[in-house]
């Protein structure tokens, strides 16, 4: 290995991969070779930064000038300018989007000035195929510690004390479960990576796994040496091949180097990891399901207690923690607990990553202290929402979660907040929605989502869901009558109490938190018969301003369903009861003439 | 890949494998005061506690301190070094802890050259 | 100079230059035998015979920009002025000791004067040094170790400006009971 005055980062997550990431890291290398810099210069591929609306990414450094969105093309003047030269190309260089200044340097960039990176500390920073890399960045330094002096008990006190809570949506003392898993009775325990990531729009447990697959192997080591586990699973979706892969080679790489397996580091501790690759069921990232799923049973969910930490896998003690969880062990336990408690809240500890997508200038993954506002990393980290577009609702925690609208921006992130107002911490997935978006048919989105992935064991979420489905399709399809709402609450409320799991028990939020903030949408809907985001295409229709139509005939050679008609130089119409309402000739009306009523 | 079976083997596996990532290092903002034979007589130990004390006062944690050998100006001793990330690196010469207020507010955080101390700048290369 | 204190941590110093990734210090203050000693030892890069037998010297030296260093000969010096004198073992490759021997009424032995803002100072951004520190005194001793605080355990960060500050109280403050509040 020799020495290299240069490094170039190129972001190798699924998002960047593809923009065509792929192409550019092939593009450097060769324009490096042809310039013989390639002993000078190392590229390396490394996981996601988190900002994948701007990817490819490109950072190099001992500058750390970030790049966005840069293609091939860019790629001989990157290095004939910067690389060569020393001038970093400016014309790349991110825009900040309010200010409209160029920032070179991402750590200056707003979107990643207000994070504060724990769980993604080396994402983006180190290639996650080469283990050495994560051992320089201090990896596997707490499973030395903890298994150097400390035992057991240590570890255990250490997560206690750090106060985390499991941050794949329950929320759950991860210390806590881990006790009770330690004091359980049984010659063999598990520890299984929850990584079945699927609410819609969240991608932190993915980018982790890509990014820095070593932090949630140490962090399920660290996990069995406190709980007395000799044997872990990592259940992941199959639909993340890029994730497995590296996982797969950080599980390799770990074993040559004797950091998995029997006796490591000389001390008698052994450990052995497999991969359990998931369907992409969503009901099995609720525990049982999960479990289930391991043991080759279909993926449903079963009554607790018996709580798996006293009776999971195989029937033997079980601890299931979440991706992200894990990934924060290693700091844990290295730093302390006290360390990691001192940021966040009373009741919520460390740090959130969310995954922003939606009607948002900035999108990606953020890494941010708990009890920030909303409105910080909506608005300063997000950038806010596009030009002229009002904000409307954030809908927080997936398919779980509940819809905030803008008075509630100004609530600290945390797990109780956040319950208190109607929503859940979740995954972490925050979808957000400007006045283009219809709250009602947002919920029947995530309706659609939760009755189709429902499980179908326990009642109340089978036919459930489906039936609060039914109405909002009523509703939103302009058949709504004013008893729905008074029934969807009916509904929801008794699914909530009554479901088998957190599926069913959380699915009816979205309905709930809507029609507590958003009852006036509700009832447009309703009693006007008015979709006032001009959504919901049952509630609104085109029709031609005689004024303004000049007769040219552009519409009428869009129309896939030829629903306009006309003679040339006269008129158009409309003809309602063919037309799809696609809006094609709203967007190629030279004249304006055509209104959406 | 030879096998990790010691605490010990861990860590030079570390430190070796800390010198790949050396380029990678953000460079941060640096102060270096000089702690030659000639800087320690002229007061460089109290100056690094001043330095100490201001960074800790201002609450300052992305900054490292470093010190360095002789660099043959004895007679201005004690010399600080400041770099901001990007920027000059900057000696400053004749340092008591008097002035290290002014270093850190003036330039290490405001980017602002503190002149009358002033002896001499390094172009950054970038 | 005009502490020993900063003798000290010029020997430190040169410890780290030579590369040390372990350092001992010993500090003996012996009233009962009027002697005040003190002792470097590290691991760094050692010097070779002929070099070891000049160090004292002002002309000697392991820079290549100039021909002088002080540091040592200084120290001899201070030392020869109160009946004492400086020992220097090396042996390249493995790592060097220092030792210093003053007469402790001698009226020019100097004070120890601010150990504590030395010690610290020298640690200072050392990330990754084990420093053992010793002190003696009318047959009591004080003993501290980073090692107890590196790499396994690891908590102690030597760039942190508030954990040097909080060692370096810590230090005054075992000092201050090492010497029964005579200090």
């Amino acid at each position: 290995m020799g020495f290299y005055r240069g490094h170039v980062l190129v972001c190798g997550g699924t998002g960047c991969v593809s923009s065509g990431c792929r192409e550019v890291i092939a593009a450097f290398q060769d324009e490096l070779r042809k310039k013989k810099l390639d002993q000078e210069i190392k590229v390396v591929e490394t996981g996601c930064h988190g900002f994948c609306e701007k990817g490819p990414l490109v950072i190099v450094y001992p500058e750390g000038v970030m790049y966005c969105r840069v293609e091939t093309a860019d790629v001989t003047e990157i290095v004939n300018e910067h690389l060569l030269k020393g001038r970093p190309v400016a014309r790349l260089f991110f825009t900040e989007p309010l200010s409209l200044d160029k920032i070179p340097r991402y750590q200056e960039i707003n979107f990643y000035k207000k994070q504060k990176r724990i769980a993604l500390r080396n994402c983006g920073y180190i290639d996650p195929e080469n283990i050495h890399e994560y051992i320089a960045r201090g990896g596997y330094d707490a499973l030395a510690k903890a298994l150097g002096n400390g035992g057991p008990a240590t570890v255990l006190a250490e997560v206690k004390a750090s106060g985390l809570r499991g941050r794949g949506g329950a929320g759950f003392p991860t210390g806590t479960k881990w006790e009770f898993c330690a004091a359980a009775p049984g010659d063999k325990k598990y520890i299984i990576c929850n990584a079945d990531e699927g609410d819609p729009g969240a991608f932190m447990d993915r980018s982790i796994l890509e990014g820095d697959p070593h932090s949630v192997l140490e962090g399920m080591m660290l996990a069995a040496y406190a709980i007395g586990a000799g044997e872990g699973y990592l259940y992941i979706r199959a639909e993340y091949p890029l994730a497995i892969k590296r996982v797969q080679t950080a599980i390799a790489q770990a074993e040559e180097l004797g950091l998995l397996g029997e006796n490591i580091l000389n001390t008698g501790f052994g450990f052995r990891l497999r991969i359990k690759e998931g369907a992409g069921a969503f009901v099995c990232g609720e525990e049982t399901a999960l479990i289930a799923s391991i043991e080759g049973e279909r993926g449903i969910p079963r009554s607790r207690p018996p709580f798996p930490a006293i009776k999971g896998l195989f029937g033997k003690p079980t601890v299931i923690n979440n991706v992200e969880t894990l990934a924060n062990l290693p700091q844990i336990v290295l730093h302390g607990g006290a360390q990691f408690a001192a940021v966040g809240t009373e009741k919520s500890k460390g740090t959130k990553v969310f995954a922003l997508t939606g009607k948002l200038r900035n999108t990606g993954l953020v890494e941010v202290p708990m009890g920030i506002s909303m409105r910080e990393v909506i608005f300063e980290i997000g950038g806010g929402t596009f030009e002229g577009k009002k904000f409307k609702a954030v809908q927080i925690g997936g398919p779980s979660g509940g819809c905030l609208p803008e008075s509630q921006l100004d609530l600290p992130v945390d797990y109780d907040s956040l319950t208190g107002a109607g929503a859940i911490m979740g995954s972490g997935g925050l979808v957000v929605m400007d006045e283009d978006s219809c709250i009602v048919d947002v919920a029947r989105y995530f309706l659609s989502f939760t009755r189709k992935e429902s499980c179908g064991k326990c009642t109340p979420c089978r036919e459930g869901t489906l039936r609060l489905l039914e109405i909002l399709e009523r509703i939103t399809g302009g058949m709504g009558v004013p008893e729905d709402l008074e029934m969807l609450e009916k509904l929801a409320i008794s699914i909530k109490s009554t479901a088998l799991c957190g599926l069913g028990q959380t699915a009816p939020n979205p309905v709930l938190s809507t029609i507590r903030y958003f009852r006036k949408e509700y009832l447009a809907h309703i009693n006007e018969r008015k979709c006032p985001a001009g959504v919901c295409q049952a509630l609104f229709y085109y029709r031609v301003d005689d004024h303004l139509c000049v007769g040219c005939g552009v519409c009428a050679k869009i129309c896939p369903v030829s629903a306009i008609q006309g003679e040339r130089k006269q008129p158009h119409h409309i003809n309602m009861s063919a037309c799809v309402k696609c809006g094609a000739c709203v967007e190629r009306c030279p004249f304006h003439a055509i209104i959406k009523e | 890949m030879k096998r990790i079976s010691s605490f010990d083997d861990l860590q030079a596996l570390r430190e070796s494998a800390q010198a790949q990532l050396a380029t990678r290092q953000q460079n941060e903002a640096q102060v270096i005061v000089g702690m030659g034979t000639c800087g320690i007589a002229a007061g460089a130990r109290e100056v690094l506690g001043e330095l100490l004390k201001e960074l800790q006062r201002r609450n300052i944690t992305n900054v490292s301190v470093i010190k360095t050998g002789c660099i043959g100006m004895c007679e201005r001793e004690v010399l600080v070094d400041v770099v901001r990330p990007g920027e000059d690196r900057v000696t400053y010469g004749r340092v008591t802890p008097r002035d290290i207020p002014r270093l850190v507010g003036e330039h290490l955080v405001n980017g602002r050259v503190v002149e009358d101390l002033l002896v001499g700048r390094i172009a950054m290369q970038v | 100079m005009h502490e020993l204190s900063l003798h000290i941590l010029d020997l430190l110093q040169n410890s780290l230059e030579a590369g040390a990734t372990e350092i001992m210090l010993l500090v003996e203050d012996n009233p009962a035998d009027d002697l005040l000693t003190f002792t470097v030892e590290d691991n760094g890069r050692g010097m070779t015979a002929e070099m070891a037998a000049t160090a004292a010297s002002p002309f000697c030296t392991g820079r290549k920009t100039r021909r002088v260093g002080l540091g040592l000969s200084l120290l001899a010096m201070a030392a020869e002025a109160c009946n004492g004198g400086v020992r220097i073992d090396s042996l390249a490759g493995k790592g060097t000791r220092v030792a210093a021997v003053f007469r402790r009424s001698h009226p020019d032995r100097q004070p120890l004067g601010d150990l504590p803002a030395a010690i610290t100072c020298a640690l200072a951004g050392e990330e990754g040094l084990t420093l053992v520190y010793r002190h003696l005194y009318g047959g009591r001793q004080f003993l501290f170790s980073t090692s107890a605080n590196t790499i396994i355990t690891g908590s102690f960060q030597a760039g942190s400006p508030a954990q040097l500050l909080a060692l370096e109280n810590f230090f005054r403050e075992q000092l201050k009971i090492l010497y029964g509040g005579e200090q």
